[in-house]
């Protein structure tokens, strides 16, 4: 993997009857990482909600501040308390740090052992004991060289179901298992965590008996997707323009009739248009070799702008129409990471066609306004004008 | 077995010429019986360029001639004719 982008997310549940969960989970990024971390208060209710935010605050501030985990742990483990009848510590806590090179640490302090999945299959990765002020600690230290699910969760999971459904509890070996099943399923982080959380809902009869929380961090090669839309202001930049978009990284889209023409009229390849996805508010889209999705332009690029804001973010809130280039574009758009607009000047002498009774809006502000809408969903977006 | 002769019809179906109706002439192309559909190359595109000649979309090849500001029944007479002269 070229360039790692990590990707986080969580749910829970609070003990039935309870108003504040004992479990916290909370993410930060520092400026070479993702760090999360899961914390489980000792018993229930508002002690456990202080101890377990507690312990996260000082995880994530530290680290922010750019001290090492081993340091940090140190001084949790330090600060601590003890229960003074069981003589267990107040609260347990997983870290999940993934650096933009690849390398991960794990800790985790008396948490269930996070589960690992490479390559859709369950990965045993040895870790390591070390004892930090009387308290058994594990690490796991490795690079990730491929695509990976890492899940953490709390024992409010583990015991879903104890003396209900399931006599025992579900179980770490059977957690892991349908971590499993669904991650090679669904490959979507927040599709398994919720489905999870629904499963151990279930379990628990609707009245969860403990507070229970499910955290992933999802590790897989930073997307990239260019966009050319829009023929160059000057004829004579045309070659020089595909040239710097097909030597992009990232998956190529073009959109724009005139546009795919110059394209393929360069690579010398005809655009293979798939008739079949013509819709009354939605032309058409097709291929050409190299690029991976052909759409007409400005009605395509402003219906894809309205679906993205109506979905707010969510990739399963688009409508499932598989035959629309809009929803394809959105979709496209959403799974990327970073997204590149090149975006040609050249006026098309069309709009000012007389004989259309329709006006076209300009096709520089349907691009500022869905470059507008990436970026408020976390996205790196460059528009590069031409 | 006979050589079925075919023609191309290629409907533009880019901005100006969906906006202008492409969406009615593809709709009824696909419509069209099985034993005329069977000689037909049926390719659209993506703009051929000509809407901005002052031509009038919807804009369709057939044979290599253009048309313009085509409706469905129109095209429909052109198919019609073009099938009448390679029988
Ligand atoms: S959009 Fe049809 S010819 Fe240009």
């Amino acid at each position: 993997m070229k360039e790692i982008k990590p990707i986080c997310y969580y749910k829970g549940w609070t003990k039935y009857g309870e108003e504040l969960s004992g479990d916290r989970v909370k993410h930060c990024l520092t400026s070479n990482s993702l760090v999360l971390v899961l914390s489980d208060g000792l018993g229930s209710g508002v002690k456990a909600n202080i101890l377990s935010t507690l312990t996260t605050e000082i995880f994530l501030t530290m680290l922010e501040e750019g001290i090492q985990l081993p340091d940090v742990v140190e001084t949790i483990l330090k600060t601590l308390p003890i229960c003074e009848e069981r003589k267990i510590s107040y609260s347990t806590f997983t870290i999940i740090q993934v650096f933009k090179d690849g390398r991960v640490k794990v800790v985790n302090f008396d948490n269930p052992d996070p589960v690992f999945i490479a390559d859709s299959s369950l990965l045993k990765i040895p870790s390591e004991e070390r004892i930090v002020h009387g308290k058994k600690l594990k690490l796991w230290e490795f690079r990730a060289n491929r695509r990976m699910y890492i899940y953490t969760f709390s024992d409010g999971i583990l015991y879903a179901g104890l003396g209900k459904l399931l006599n025992f509890g579900w179980g770490y070996e059977n957690i892991s298992d349908y971590l499993e099943k669904s991650t090679r399923k669904y490959d979507d982080l927040k599709y398994v965590v919720d489905n999870i959380m629904e499963v151990v809902y279930n379990y628990y009869g609707g009245q969860p008996g403990d507070d229970a929380t499910l955290a992933g961090v999802h590790i897989r090669e930073k997307k990239r997707v260019i966009i050319f839309t829009g023929p160059p202001l000057n004829l004579e930049e045309d070659e020089k323009v595909v040239k710097m978009f097909l030597s992009n990284e990232g998956e190529k889209i073009i959109c724009g009739g005139t546009t795919s023409n110059i394209v393929s009229r360069y690579i010398n390849k005809e655009v293979d248009m798939d008739l079949s996805t013509i819709k009354p508010d939605v032309p058409p889209f097709g291929k050409l070799e190299g690029v991976g999705l052909v759409t007409e332009g400005v009605l395509t690029l402003t219906k894809t702008s309205e679906l993205l804001e109506k979905c707010n973010g969510d990739k399963n809130k688009l409508p499932s129409d598989k035959k629309n280039a809009a929803v394809i574009l959105a979709k496209k758009l959403l799974d990327a990471d970073e997204c590149k607009f090149i975006v040609g000047q050249r006026i098309n002498p069309v709009y000012q066609n007389p004989e259309l009774p329709f006006s076209i809006s300009i096709r520089k502000s349907i691009v500022e306004k869905l470059a507008t809408t990436l970026q408020q969903y976390g996205k790196d977006v460059e528009i590069i004008k031409v | 077995m006979e050589n079925l002769k075919k023609f191309n019809v290629e409907i533009c179906v880019g901005t100006a010429c969906h906006l202008m109706g492409s969406n009615a002439l593809v709709n009824m192309v696909e419509n069209l019986s099985e034993d005329i559909k069977k000689h037909l190359n049926i390719k659209c595109s993506l703009c051929f360029g000509n809407c901005n000649k002052e031509q009038i979309p919807p804009i369709v090849k057939v044979n290599g001639i253009t048309y313009t500001s085509v409706t469905p029944e129109k095209l429909k007479e052109i198919i019609l004719s073009c099938l009448e002269g390679i029988k």
